[in-house]
């Protein structure tokens, strides 16, 4: 990361959410404090229900913290109302999601060009953008299509597409690759990867994938609403013995020692399985690695 | 671009579109359809009155007009307004609104009395048979002839009397008050109004101020009405059209309501199905007032082509009913054509009203429920 990596875009100042009330109630964000660099590609990671949507989601301005502030680009955006938040949202964060989320009445050129609509930037500019972003995310001659026909891959760079199409400075991207095979899914890292280096654009993504850490400036793992700074703590990578899954060593629930060796499981299934008939399993196992 | 979402997305779901447009626009042909057959039979009932055109009506006092009225003036009373300057001939004749029985169906009609068979009273156009002879000779309409297979020489009962039908007209013919025209005589034994006319007819010398006319007759005749005949058919107009004006309006407003409610519910649903892009389209940043615009767009634009499938249906109507059902009078005027048009308008703001409440409450954040 370069110096101008060091400008701050966002700080998130001891926010809080809690749904519900009383004994029902669920802190889905636990007082997180945070900031994102211009440029900074921020993977956070955890498990189901561990508050990262809710996070999300009040970055992106969609949703009110209970308390704590969230600024954007120099601006508070917690206390802003809802058409000042659709202006913020307007000009300054690009949504990516999982299920690509394209209007499917659209053709590709159209769903690019659609958050276009909502700034009053001058057409032609936005058109040559527009054909800039067709030719290189490789939907030039997907220009005219709906997106029922596209493949995955295909969806998810019309929808990166949309993302960039108003030049934001922060792309909000929740579980990017989800819906992608391995391929797919390694074009969309390294596009969102080229992003972030070449057009300073801070990039956080939200992923169970392990693989989208390898473009990481930073991996915050969120459980329970709190976050952790991965980096800054001991973990390990191994590979489940059962069924090959990388297991994070360092969190791992479910090990036992055979052999004088320690082998992590990624579900309780695996371990069962493994202590049924250890040897076969061990035959080609990985030792741990870092 | 939310308006160009917003008409494709209605293209996108053809079906669902094209239904709520036929949906409404079947209401919007009803309501038109029932004020159109309603126009047309109350223009028909006061078609007897039209055409008999004379400049002046006389009638008894307190009568205002013909259709479902009694009216009894003596005689003599003809005379007397004949001999008043200005007046260049007046016709006389009997009326009387009586069940009638042919071929063992009853129907309610009008019976117009007749001095002799040339009078001005009518008939005047002769489809089939002849004018009237004797008094036991009667001309019905020739729709009754297709509707309930009359032929010359068919006995019909009028009050007490058996009369033969010697000729079918035309030009008077209405559901509900087919005018049939006998000779006085044989008609004035069942009423038993000796001596007495209903309505005289009275013509003025050319060059004459109706007007001053209608007041002298009015002055010198006691205890009659005397109308210009402008004024006795607004009156008839208004007391035909009176008597279907709840009916009508009842109707209009089941089938306004139906198409409220299938725009209410087209939009709705469309709004349902795509409340997910409604929140992404949220998320990037486009305003609630600019999605309900779009919304109301939708119901609007759902609306307009439902009245002009409406306008194109009903026209059809108009050219095949004549075939069909030649007894039904479809008149259809400007009001009755554009009333929906404007309906058609508060129909869509009305429909897109919950709808829009659903679009203000959606949650922006809805963005991130896969699915």
């Amino acid at each position: 990361m370069g110096n101008k990596m060091k400008e701050r875009l966002v700080k998130v100042s001891n926010i809080r959410k809690t749904f519900g009330s009383g004994i029902a109630s669920v802190k889905a964000v636990d007082n997180i404090s945070l900031v994102i660099e211009r440029g900074e590609i921020l993977l956070i990671m955890g498990p189901s229900g561990s508050g990262k949507t809710t996070f999300l989601s009040m970055l992106g301005g969609l949703l009110s913290p209970d308390s704590g502030n969230i600024t954007l680009d120099g601006v508070n955006i917690t206390q802003m109302k809802s058409t000042q938040l659709s202006e913020v949202r307007a000009h300054t964060i690009g949504f990516i999601f999982q299920s690509f989320n394209l209007l499917e009445a659209l053709t590709v050129e159209d769903n690019i060009l659609f958050p276009s609509s909502l700034t009053k930037e001058d057409t032609v500019e936005v058109n040559k953008r527009c054909d800039r972003l067709l030719n290189t995310l490789g939907l030039a001659n997907r220009r005219n299509a709906l997106p029922k026909i596209l493949s995955g891959g295909e969806k998810q760079r019309t929808a990166i597409a949309r993302a960039l199409i108003n030049q934001p400075k922060l792309i909000l991207a929740d579980e990017p690759t989800g819906n992608l095979d391995s391929q797919s899914g390694l074009e969309v890292m390294m596009l969102l990867h080229d992003i972030a280096r070449e057009q300073n654009v801070s990039v956080l993504i939200v992923t169970h994938d392990p693989r989208v850490e390898d473009i990481a400036d930073r991996v915050l793992w969120l459980e329970d609403g709190r976050l952790i700074d991965r980096k800054a703590e001991k973990h390990v990578w191994v590979k489940d013995p059962v069924c090959g899954m990388r297991v994070d060593e360092w969190r791992a629930v479910h090990f036992v020692k055979y052999n004088n060796h320690r082998y992590a499981f990624c579900s309780k299934r695996c371990l069962e399985r493994f202590e049924s008939n250890p040897e076969v399993y061990i035959k080609g196992s990985d030792s741990p690695t870092d | 671009m939310v308006t160009q979402w917003g008409l494709k997305s209605l293209w996108f779901h053809k079906g669902q579109t094209l239904s709520s447009i036929l949906g409404i626009a079947f209401s919007f042909l009803l309501a038109m359809f029932f004020a159109g057959v309603w126009q047309g039979e109350t223009e028909q009932i006061v078609a007897y009155p039209q055409k008999v055109k004379p400049d002046i009506w006389v009638m008894q006092k307190g009568v205002s007009n013909m259709h479902m009225a009694m009216s009894f003036v003596w005689d003599w009373k003809a005379d007397v307004i004949e001999e008043i300057p200005g007046v260049k001939q007046v016709t006389p004749f009997i009326y009387v609104n009586s069940i009638i029985h042919l071929n063992d169906n009853k129907m309610f009609g009008f019976i117009v009395g007749l001095l002799s068979a040339e009078s001005r009273a009518g008939p005047w156009e002769i489809t089939e048979g002849r004018m009237l002879e004797s008094d036991d000779e009667v001309i019905v309409p020739a729709e009754l002839a297709t509707i309930y297979n009359t032929k010359i020489n068919d006995l019909i009962q009028i009050i007490d009397q058996k009369y033969r039908i010697v000729g079918f007209s035309e030009g008077t013919y209405s559901t509900a008050n087919p005018v049939l025209f006998t000779l006085k005589p044989k008609l004035e034994r069942s009423l038993g109004s000796f001596g007495t006319y209903s309505y005289l007819l009275v013509d003025s010398t050319p060059g004459t101020n109706i007007e001053l006319l209608l007041k002298k007759i009015q002055a010198e005749v006691n205890k009659v009405n005397v109308l210009s005949h402008q004024e006795f058919i607004r009156n008839d107009f208004a007391m035909a059209s009176q008597m279907g004006v709840d009916i009508i309006f009842i109707m209009t407003l089941i089938c306004i309501s139906l198409a409220t409610l299938i725009i209410g519910y087209a939009s709705y649903s469309l709004v349902l199905r795509k409340q997910k892009e409604i929140a992404i389209i949220k998320a990037m940043g486009a305003t609630n007032r600019r999605l309900l615009m779009t919304v109301a767009l939708q119901s609007a634009l759902i609306s307009l082509l439902a009245y002009l499938v409406a306008l194109v249906l009903l026209y059809i109507l108009e050219l095949i009913i004549p075939l069909v059902a030649p007894q039904i009078s479809l008149s259809l005027t400007n009001k009755i054509i554009l009333q929906p048009a404007l309906l058609a308008v508060m129909t869509a703001v009305v429909g897109s009203g919950y709808p829009a409440i659903k679009i203000l409450h959606l949650d922006p954040a809805l963005v991130y429920q896969n699915g």
